[in-house]
Parts: structure tokens; C-alpha cells; sequence
């Protein structure tokens, strides 16, 4: 046991026989006074002159009789009075003076000890004839009050009730002041009465202390149900704060239902832990190191240690051990520059107790840390975590609410076709009766790679390869996510479709199903190659932009989750429209948003929006259309295409698009003669591509991405489309 | 030391990758006797010629030390910074550029992989020692590798993974399946894996490409686990922003190399004052070469009075590198004339990460052209007056040849 459990189990003994003492002290003066110590202490000081007083009762007593036997019998008062049988007057302890009719003054002796304070003083008696009741009063000098009786104080006396009243007003008063005391030393437990939700607000330490002041006020269950804890819980979180360290990083782990192990590696003071963090929380954050700091240390020296430690990328929750070190701890995660969170005692306390530990931590880590190295915003590459995977419900549930079938999947790139088949993947995870695997091809080889995949001979058949996912399916039926299809396309309608023949076949008996995603190779293989196995294969899936709401929704929800918001409404509409609900587009902006925030800043406005529009990624990810397809001629096609767009929005008219007979007429003047089929697949492919499309008319076409024109200068679109008609007529004149 | 023969060395280097004479005499545009002649120390090649040569060197797919050495062998400068093959033993001594570059690699999510794109006369990349001692000091010794594609030897792509497996001190590889299956396997193991992967544009296509689908599965396969660091220039650009069939390069986030500063050239000569350095910062327009160039012009003692800053441009305005960048540009007529009418002007065009315009997008990763930024954007600008004056001197050379 540490030396502060000690010495708190000594106070609670000292409280308690101190508390029994004056219970007893207080019960005995006026139930048995002779185990009173108080009593017992005035008797062995000062007895004599209590037993002196005694036969001094006595003594008045007998005088008043003789003076009123004497009235009574010759109707006068008499003039001397003496206490009958008592003759020496050395032995007298009271003598009786009789300065008016129907008063007797009785005078103490020197028989009483001189610190008694009595020897000469005396009390006045006075008789009332009407009704024979004494009255008596201090007289000149008066005793001390202390020895005065009460019916003998210098006003009227006191009844019973009086009394009891008085009892009951001092111990009221008592408890009253009693009561201040109590909760000015504890203002917690005064201010958790008045708002019970104040308790997830009490650092974690101070638990167990309002847990013993909340039982014994006979209040815990009421504090708990109003804030809305658990008793199962609450037990929990008391067990806790006394737990060793390791134990306190598993529980808090439970409550995020992260995966907690032993750091390796750490040398810091205390106990570190590594997080695997779940793909549900909604920030880019595979995990953490949790450090719970040896509690004998100072904030000072916590803080020393982590400034020593390497610069990793990694970011270590640090875990306030007490209140005395929580300022230093908080004072150095608060500044961005580093990659380390603060979960201060109060914030355990809700991480305990409170439903929704994620979100405490995602609003702890916004608050502490660059939001740009937790932002959710995935900018490349399919979405890998659920959290930040918007929209796309029809399409999901064309595939996964029917029985199962073959999909084709075209699109451009980087329009979300990865991350459409990643989220059907973790859709089917655990599904009793479809096993489902995704498969990105890296060539032209598909049996290759699924041979890697499944860890068989490279040159195992496409067939043998199947019937091992089947086996591995348990029964249940396949669909084979194949992504990246384009390279084995083309190398397959070079060959005669060979491998693709087998698939079908394969299909078709209901061994494995497929979905295929590509671009131009696939698009070309499933609409314009009559032969291709595609034709009919199954239901193609065009992969377009996002849906209006999901990109809304994309552009705010994980802004909100990180504590930033637009200040004015149609800001996110307005940022949505210029990308065109380009899914990869939007986030690019969004992470760029995030980027320009400065210190604390919480808010985005109009400005902000326009610059992150205009920035550098933003173009970077409109690039890459140049070279949609092998052929250069097409290319070469639809560059002119764009370029003619480009001029057309950026000329003086600035018309609202282009219609076939523009473009036609561009190559007509130029002296190039291009097939009408040329130019209809290269705008499918421009279109397939999101780059342009048609306007709500039908007859133009604009650009998909209202940004895709800011990439674009007017006098530099006319020059490259003159140069690339230049081009093309000498091509064809060589040819 | 002694520089090697240029015949020996040609002769090595053909040897190793089985190239023939008429496969280099095609590629770099010269007769088969010619580079008969070099291989047999016959002649050596003029001094117009040591673009061609240079040209050989990339299709020999020789290191940059390698290239640097035939050059010298040949007489011509070396074309690549010389870095110290040493690593850096003081971790403070490491480039805030490094430090920044390893940084964002590190908190690219999910997929840790970075293009750095660097334009002509910078090393591939620039700070490569520097790249590597901060990875090892990062990641672990045994957890950094370093990619250099070679070059194709052969038929088939095996002895192209299996120079790779070595590279990576993986054994028993063969294919490419082995390659993929060794690296997996170091993926295994705890702690992420540094990658770095140089000259990746130069390699044969083919096998390039088989490389990038290895690393974009073994990117995917493992999360956050395999840190990519691409390097290239002009070529690489290309492959990222013009094709998109190598998604490894879709999922990538692009870095450029900065603009070059006082404190990198304090770096190579330190006792230079800092006056002098700005100087010559200024003067090259922070073109590595030239201001290399311009810091030996203006330290190096000379009879007649201090260089003015008119003197040094002009001598800079004759580097050899500037002719060799400017010269094949100029010789199509079209793009003489376009040229010819930017010269003049202050700003070429708004700087954009891959350049529409092919002409612009040559002068920029030749190193002919800056990324400027100003109140309105970042604008693309010429380098210095020394790239200026040269492209006028080129084309008024041009004019005056007979049509």
C-alpha cells in the first residue's frame, strides 16, 4: 500500500473515534452526567463548593419556610430569620437578612472556598402573599451567573419548552454551520447535487471520495440515474482509478474498442501501450501509443521525457495521471507542432462513464492536434475506411440486395470505382451465404495474380484457381471483385478473349461470379466489340460523380466531426458544384481547407473556399486526361476536343458549351478529315472519363468539372488546339 | 585517381546489359562505325557530342556515378551532383527538405507513397545520402531498401527482378512473382519499410510497369507499411499526369524538390561568405549548375577587377548545359517562334503541377523555367537572364545557319 493509502486509513480512524467521542460527550451531559468527563471534571475541581451550595438549597429552602410559616401564623413579616438547628453561625454557609416585608435576602458565608467567587454575595427571595409563590433574583453582589439556579437568573425563567427549544435551535445551528464547513471544503459534491451532470466533469481521482460523500448523503443512486450511469459502471470506473496501469489502458481501449497491446521499444517512465484503433473511427488513424506516466512524476518531468523521445509520426495519447502534473501535461498537447494528445482527468471520467468514448477522442484529438494529420479526408486512392465512404447507396444496392450475378463497372479514373468495390467487400464480410474477394490486377495477367493470391503455382489454370476459392468459400456462393481490368483487356481481345471465355464458362455453371471494374479497354469491350465474351456477360455499372447529398454530406460531416464548420450555408453547395460532385475532388478541397485553418480556427468562409479551389492538388488531380487510351490518334483527338471546350468557355462569348457541328467544323477548317466514329468515341471516352458532359439540353457539351476550365488560359487552349490540328493534318498528309 | 579509358568503360557497360552497337548507335542518333570506333578507343567522341553521350548513358542505364565517370572518361564535366558517399553522422546536419519530405511520407494516408519530381541538374533525387542516413535513422537499418531499376538485360523481365531482389539483399529470387513474394515477406515483419526507388522512369518499360503493380498490391496488401519514395523529373511526370494506366503512381501524392537556397549552398562551400552566396543565388536564378557556376566565377581570384554582375551572366550565359538544353528546342522552327516571343515577357504562364502546353512543360523540367510565386499565384518565369540570353544567342545562331 503506498504511503497516501496509509495515511488516509488513519484519518478515517481518527475521524471516527473522533466523531464517537463527541457523540458521547454530548449524550452523558444530559443522560448520565456522572460519566461525563466534563462533570466529572468540575466535581474534582471545584466539589466543596458544590456540596456547600447543596446545604445552601437546602438552607434557603428552610428559610423561606420559616418566613412564611411565621407570615402565615401572625400575619407580619418577621424581622430575623435563621435556619432552624443550626446554632454556631460559624457552621452557617447562608445567613438570612430581612431588608423589606415579604423579602428575604440571603447572604453566602466564608464557609465557601474563595475561588468559588461566593463568600458575600447574596440572592434576593421575595414572597407574592396573593398566591404564596418565591421569586428569586441576583442580589448586591450577585453570584457568579454560573452558580446562580435557574430559577434564580435576574429575569423570568426558562420552561421546559423553552428549553428544549433552545437544544434544538443550537444543534440546528449546529448542523447548519457544521454543513457550510463541509461543503466549503467540498464544493463538488454541493455543486453535483445541484447538477448532477457535473459529475462527468470531476477529474477520475476524485471518484472514490465522491462515491463515500454521495453514500453517505444516501444520494449515489439518485446523482447516477440523473446523469444516466450504470451502477455496473460506475463500479467499474471506481475499480479503475485503483487498477494498475496496464489494466487502466485495456479498459479505456474497450471503450473505443481498439485492440490494446504492449509497446515495444519505449523507454519512457510508466507503462506505453500500442492501440490498433477500428476502421470505424472516423479519422485517418490506424493507431496509437497510449502512455500512462509513472504517478509519482512530476508534469515537469513527464513532459522532459516525451521531448526526448525520437520524432516518430505516430500519435501518443498521453494519460494525466493526476491533477497536480495536468497543467504542464496539457500545456505541451495543446501546442500543434506536436503529435502528442492529452486525456486529462476529466475527460477519463467521461471516457468512463459516457457512451460515445469515440467521439471524445476525436474531438480531444481535432482539439490538440493538426487536424490535417487526423483529417478523414482520403485524397488518393480507394477509400479504405468506412467512415469516410459517402453515397453510392442505389449502386450498393443494386449489388448486394439481389441474388448474386456478374457486373461490369466502368468509369474514369480516380471517380471512385476502387472504393465502390472495397465497400462491397466489407459489406459482404461475415455474410452467411456470399464469400466475396477483391482482386486488383497489376498487368495483364489475371491467373498469375490470383495463383499470388491464393499462394499457388504461378502457372496453376484459371480454372483450378476457382474451384480453390470455392473451397474456401465453405458453401457459400463466390463473387470475385476484379479491379484494374483494363491491361488484361486489352491483352486479352488481342488474343481472342481466351481467359474470359473460361470465366464465363465459369458463370455460367454458378461456380463464381465477377465484377469487373476498368475504364476504356472494359467500356470498349463491353459496348463495341461484338465478339468480346463481355457482350451480355452482366450488368454494366456506370460509375459517374457522387449523388448531391452524399458530396454535401462529405464536404461537412467529417468537418463537423473535427469541430469545423462553413460560416455561411452554401458554402458546401457552392464547393460541391465546383468539383463537379467529383467524390476525390471534394475531399482534395476539404483537405485543403483543413490545411489553411490556422491556429484555433474553427470557421471556413467564402475566401478560404475560394482559395482552396484554385489550389496546387486541386489542379494536380485534374491532370491526367491527356492520354486516355494506347492509341495516339485518339488522344490526340480528344485533346482538340477539350482544347475547342476550353476556348469556347473561356472566349469572350463565353458560350455555355460546344455542339458536335463546332467540333466538326474546327477539323473541317483546318483540313482534317476525322470519322464520325472516331469523334463519337473519343466524346464516349471524354464523357466515360468525366470530363466533359452533356449539357441538361442534350445538345452541348460542357465539362463535367466546372474547374477542369480554370486549368486553362484562352490564348494558350487556342495555340495547343491549332498545334494539335497542325499536327494531325501533317500526320494525315505523311500518311 | 585515374579515370578509366572511355573505350574500357564503354565496352563494360555495353557488355553488361548486351547491348549492341547498332542498338546504341540507333538510340542516340549516331553512325554504327562511330560507336565502333569508341568501343575500340579509335576516337572519342567530339565536343558537340556529349549530349549524345549522355544519351548513352541513360540507355545504358548507368548510375549516376557511373554516367559522371564516362563522362570524365570522355573529357566532358560530370552531369550529376557529386554527394558524399558517406552517410551523414550527425542527424542534425540532415536538410530541413529531408526532414519535410520524410515527414509528409510518413503521414500520407493509407498509402504512404510520395513522387518526388525534380527538374533537370538536381540528382535523383537531390540529397539521396541525406534521404537515406534520415531513413535508417527513422525506420531501422533493416528496414530501408534502395530501388534502382536497371536497365532490361534479355529477353525475359528475370534478370531485371533478380538485380532488384539483390538491391534489397532478398535471395533466391527469379521472377517476378519471387520478387513480390520476398518483399511481402519483409512486409511481415514489424515496423514499416522504407522504400526508396530512383531512375524509376528510365527502366524498361515493360518490367517498370510489372514493378509498379508490385508495389501498388504490396502498398494495398499492407496498409500504411510500405513508405514509397519515387524520384524522377520529366519522365516520371509523364507517366504520372499523362498516362494513369500505373495506378501505383494514381495513388501517389507529389512532392517538388524546392526552389535551391542560401543555406544549400552554404552546404557545399562553407567558407564562402554569405554575401557571395546570395549573389550567386541570384545570378543562376537558383539553377544548381549555374549557381555552382557563378560561385567559382566569383570566388575564384582574379587579375582584373571584381566580376560585375553583367560579366558573370554573360559567361553563365555560355554554359555548356544551357546550349545542350536550349540547342534541340529551338531547332523545330514552330517552337523557335513561340519561344522567340516569351523572352521578353515577365511571366510564361500560371505554374501549374503538370503543364498542358509540351513546350512550356520541356523548358520547365530542363530547369530553363522557375516557379515564382507572387500575390495573384505562382507563375512560371525564366530562370535568370543567363537562360535568356542564351536562348537568344542559340537562336540567332540558328538564324543565321542556311535554311
Amino acid at each position: 500500500m503506498s504511503a497516501a493509502g496509509g495515511m488516509l486509513l488513519r484519518w478515517r480512524t481518527w475521524r471516527l473515534l473522533l466523531i464517537a467521542a463527541a457523540t458521547w460527550f454530548i449524550a452523558s451531559l444530559f443522560v448520565a452526567p456522572m460519566l461525563n468527563p466534563w462533570v466529572a471534571w468540575k466535581i474534582r475541581h471545584d466539589g466543596q463548593s458544590m456540596m456547600l451550595m447543596q446545604r445552601a438549597r437546602i438552607d434557603t429552602m428552610f428559610l423561606r419556610e420559616e418566613a412564611q410559616g411565621y407570615w402565615e401564623r401572625e400575619g407580619a413579616w418577621p424581622t430575623a430569620v435563621a435556619v432552624p438547628g443550626v446554632h454556631d453561625p460559624a457552621e452557617a454557609v447562608v445567613v438570612a437578612e430581612v431588608p423589606a416585608p415579604f423579602v428575604l435576602r440571603l447572604r453566602f458565608t466564608a464557609k465557601f472556598p474563595a475561588n468559588a467567587g461566593l463568600a458575600g454575595t447574596a440572592l434576593d427571595h421575595t414572597l407574592d402573599p396573593a398566591n404564596g409563590h418565591w421569586r428569586c433574583q441576583p442580589g448586591t453582589p450577585a453570584p457568579p451567573s454560573r452558580w446562580l439556579a435557574p430559577d434564580c437568573q435576574s429575569s423570568a425563567p426558562w420552561t421546559i419548552i423553552e428549553w428544549l427549544c433552545l437544544l434544538l435551535g443550537i444543534t440546528a445551528l449546529l448542523l447548519i454551520v457544521l454543513g457550510l464547513i463541509w461543503f466549503r471544503a467540498r464544493p463538488a459534491v454541493a455543486s453535483i447535487l445541484h447538477a448532477p451532470r457535473l459529475l462527468l466533469q470531476q477529474p477520475l481521482q476524485a471518484l472514490p471520495a465522491l462515491d463515500r460523500q454521495l453514500g453517505w448523503l444516501r444520494l449515489r443512486a439518485r446523482v447516477l440515474a440523473d446523469v444516466g450511469v450504470a451502477g455496473v459502471r460506475w463500479r467499474e470506473t471506481l475499480r479503475h482509478v485503483e487498477a494498475p496501469a496496464d489494466a487502466q489502458a485495456a479498459l479505456l481501449a474497450a471503450r473505443i474498442g481498439a485492440a490494446d497491446a504492449p509497446a515495444q521499444g519505449w523507454t519512457l517512465p510508466g507503462c506505453v501501450r500500442e492501440w490498433r484503433l477500428p476502421d470505424t473511427l472516423p479519422l485517418a488513424l490506424e493507431r496509437l501509443w497510449v502512455y500512462l506516466p509513472d504517478p509519482e512524476m512530476t508534469g515537469d518531468a513527464i513532459v522532459q521525457q516525451l521531448r526526448g523521445m525520437p520524432n516518430g509520426q505516430d500519435v501518443v495519447l498521453l494519460v494525466s495521471p493526476s491533477l497536480q502534473a495536468e497543467p504542464a501535461l496539457m500545456a505541451y498537447a495543446d501546442d500543434p507542432a506536436n503529435l502528442c494528445a492529452c486525456l486529462d482527468q476529466a475527460a477519463q471520467t467521461r471516457w468512463l462513464l459516457q457512451p460515445g468514448a469515440v467521439a471524445l477522442l476525436v474531438a480531444l484529438l481535432a482539439r490538440q492536434l493538426k487536424v490535417t494529420r487526423i483529417s478523414p479526408y482520403q485524397t488518393h486512392g480507394g477509400i479504405t475506411r468506412p467512415a469516410a465512404f459517402f453515397g453510392r447507396e442505389s449502386l450498393l444496392a443494386r449489388v448486394l440486395n439481389r441474388e448474386p450475378g456478374n457486373y461490369l463497372l466502368v468509369g474514369g479514373r480516380q471517380l471512385g470505382k476502387t472504393s465502390l468495390m472495397k465497400a462491397i467487400e466489407r459489406r459482404f464480410v461475415g455474410h452467411p451465404h456470399v464469400h466475396c474477394r477483391y482482386l486488383s490486377l497489376r498487368d495483364h495477367r489475371l491467373a498469375v495474380r490470383l495463383a499470388v493470391e491464393l499462394g499457388l503455382p504461378e502457372d496453376t489454370g484459371i480454372d483450378v484457381l476457382v474451384a480453390a476459392i470455392s473451397a474456401s468459400a465453405e458453401g457459400r456462393r463466390v463473387l470475385l471483385l476484379i479491379d484494374e481490368t483494363d491491361l488484361f483487356l486489352r491483352d486479352e481481345a488481342q488474343h481472342g478473349y481466351p481467359q474470359l471465355s473460361a470465366l464465363r464458362a465459369i458463370s455460367e455453371e454458378g461456380r463464381c461470379h465477377f465484377m469487373l471494374a476498368g475504364f476504356w479497354d472494359l467500356y470498349e469491350a463491353v459496348t463495341l466489340d461484338f465478339a468480346s465474351p463481355l457482350r451480355n456477360f452482366g450488368e454494366v455499372i456506370h460509375v459517374g460523380g457522387l449523388e448531391d447529398e452524399a458530396c454535401h454530406a462529405l464536404a461537412t460531416e467529417p468537418m463537423a466531426r473535427l469541430g469545423v464548420h462553413f460560416a455561411a450555408l452554401d458554402l458546401p453547395r457552392t464547393l460541391v458544384a465546383a468539383c463537379g460532385r467529383r467524390a476525390n475532388l471534394v475531399a482534395i478541397v476539404c483537405q485543403q481547407l483543413l490545411s489553411q485553418l490556422g491556429r484555433g480556427e474553427r470557421v471556413i468562409d467564402a475566401r478560404q473556399v475560394h482559395a482552396a479551389l484554385g489550389s496546387e492538388p486541386v489542379f494536380d488531380a485534374l491532370a491526367g486526361w491527356a492520354r486516355l487510351t494506347p492509341d495516339p490518334l485518339a488522344n490526340r483527338i480528344d485533346r482538340i476536343v477539350v482544347y475547342r471546350l476550353a476556348c469556347a468557355q473561356l472566349g469572350p462569348g463565353a458560350e455555355r458549351g460546344v455542339a458536335l457541328e463546332d467540333v466538326l467544323a474546327d477539323f473541317d477548317a483546318a483540313g482534317v478529315v476525322v470519322e464520325a466514329e472516331t469523334l463519337r468515341r473519343a466524346l464516349a471516352r471524354l464523357q466515360l472519363a468525366y470530363v466533359i458532359r452533356r449539357d441538361d439540353s442534350g445538345a452541348r457539351f460542357v465539362f463535367a468539372v466546372p474547374l477542369f476550365a480554370t486549368q486553362f488560359q484562352l490564348e494558350e487552349a487556342r495555340a495547343l488546339q491549332q498545334r494539335e490540328l497542325q499536327a494531325l493534318a501533317s500526320a494525315a498528309t505523311s500518311t | 585517381m585515374a579515370v578509366p579509358a572511355f573505350a574500357e568503360l564503354l565496352s563494360r557497360h555495353m557488355r553488361r546489359i548486351r547491348a549492341s552497337a547498332g542498338g546504341v548507335a540507333a538510340e542516340i542518333g549516331i553512325s554504327r562505325e562511330a560507336v565502333n570506333n569508341w568501343r575500340s578507343g579509335a576516337s572519342l567522341p567530339s565536343r558537340r557530342h556529349r549530349d549524345r553521350v549522355l544519351g548513352c548513358c541513360n540507355y545504358l542505364r548507368l548510375t549516376e556515378a557511373e554516367s559522371n565517370a564516362l563522362l570524365c572518361s570522355a573529357g566532358f564535366e560530370p552531369e550529376f551532383p557529386v554527394e558524399p558517399a558517406v552517410a551523414l553522422a550527425v542527424r542534425n546536419a540532415t536538410p530541413p527538405t529531408v526532414l519535410h519530405l520524410l515527414d509528409r511520407l510518413q503521414q500520407l494516408r493509407p498509402y504512404p507513397v510520395c513522387l518526388l519530381l525534380t527538374q533537370a541538374h538536381w540528382g535523383q533525387p537531390p540529397e539521396r545520402e541525406a534521404i537515406l542516413a534520415e531513413a535508417v535513422a527513422r525506420y531501422g537499418h533493416d528496414r530501408v531498401l534502395h530501388l534502382q531499376p536497371p536497365f532490361r538485360a534479355g529477353e525475359g523481365d528475370e534478370d531485371y527482378f533478380a538485380r532488384l531482389a539483390e538491391q534489397c539483399g532478398l535471395e533466391g529470387v527469379t521472377s517476378d512473382a519471387g520478387f513480390e513474394a520476398a518483399l511481402a515477406r519483409r512486409l511481415q515483419q514489424p515496423g514499416s519499410l522504407f522504400c526508396l526507388v530512383s531512375r524509376f522512369e528510365q527502366g524498361a518499360a515493360g518490367p517498370r510497369d510489372v514493378l509498379a503493380g508490385i508495389l501498388r498490391s504490396l502498398s494495398e496488401m499492407y496498409s500504411g507499411k510500405l513508405h514509397l519514395l519515387i524520384c524522377g523529373g520529366a519522365a516520371l511526370a509523364d507517366l504520372k499526369y499523362q498516362g494513369g494506366d500505373l495506378s501505383l503512381l494514381n495513388i501517389a501524392a507529389s512532392e517538388q524538390w524546392p526552389e535551391l537556397v542560401v543555406d544549400d549552398l552554404q552546404r557545399t562551400a562553407p567558407d564562402v561568405p554569405d554575401y557571395l552566396l546570395a549573389r550567386a543565388l541570384h545570378l543562376s536564378g537558383g539553377h544548381p549548375l549555374l549557381a555552382q557556376a557563378a560561385l567559382t566565377l566569383l570566388t575564384t581570384p582574379s587579375p582584373e577587377a571584381v566580376l560585375d554582375d553583367e560579366a558573370v551572366i554573360t559567361t553563365l550565359s555560355t554554359h555548356p548545359r544551357l546550349w545542350e538544353a536550349l540547342l534541340p528546342v529551338l531547332r523545330d522552327v514552330h517552337a523557335r517562334a513561340a519561344i522567340g516571343s516569351w523572352l521578353d515577357r515577365a511571366r510564361l504562364a500560371p505554374a501549374r503541377p503538370y503543364l498542358i502546353d509540351p513546350l512550356l512543360r520541356q523548358l520547365y523540367w530542363d530547369n530553363l523555367l522557375a516557379v515564382r510565386v507572387h500575390a495573384d499565384g505562382a507563375w512560371l518565369e525564366w530562370r535568370c537572364d543567363a537562360v535568356r540570353r542564351c536562348a537568344r544567342h542559340v537562336i540567332d545562331s540558328l538564324a543565321e545557319l542556311p535554311a
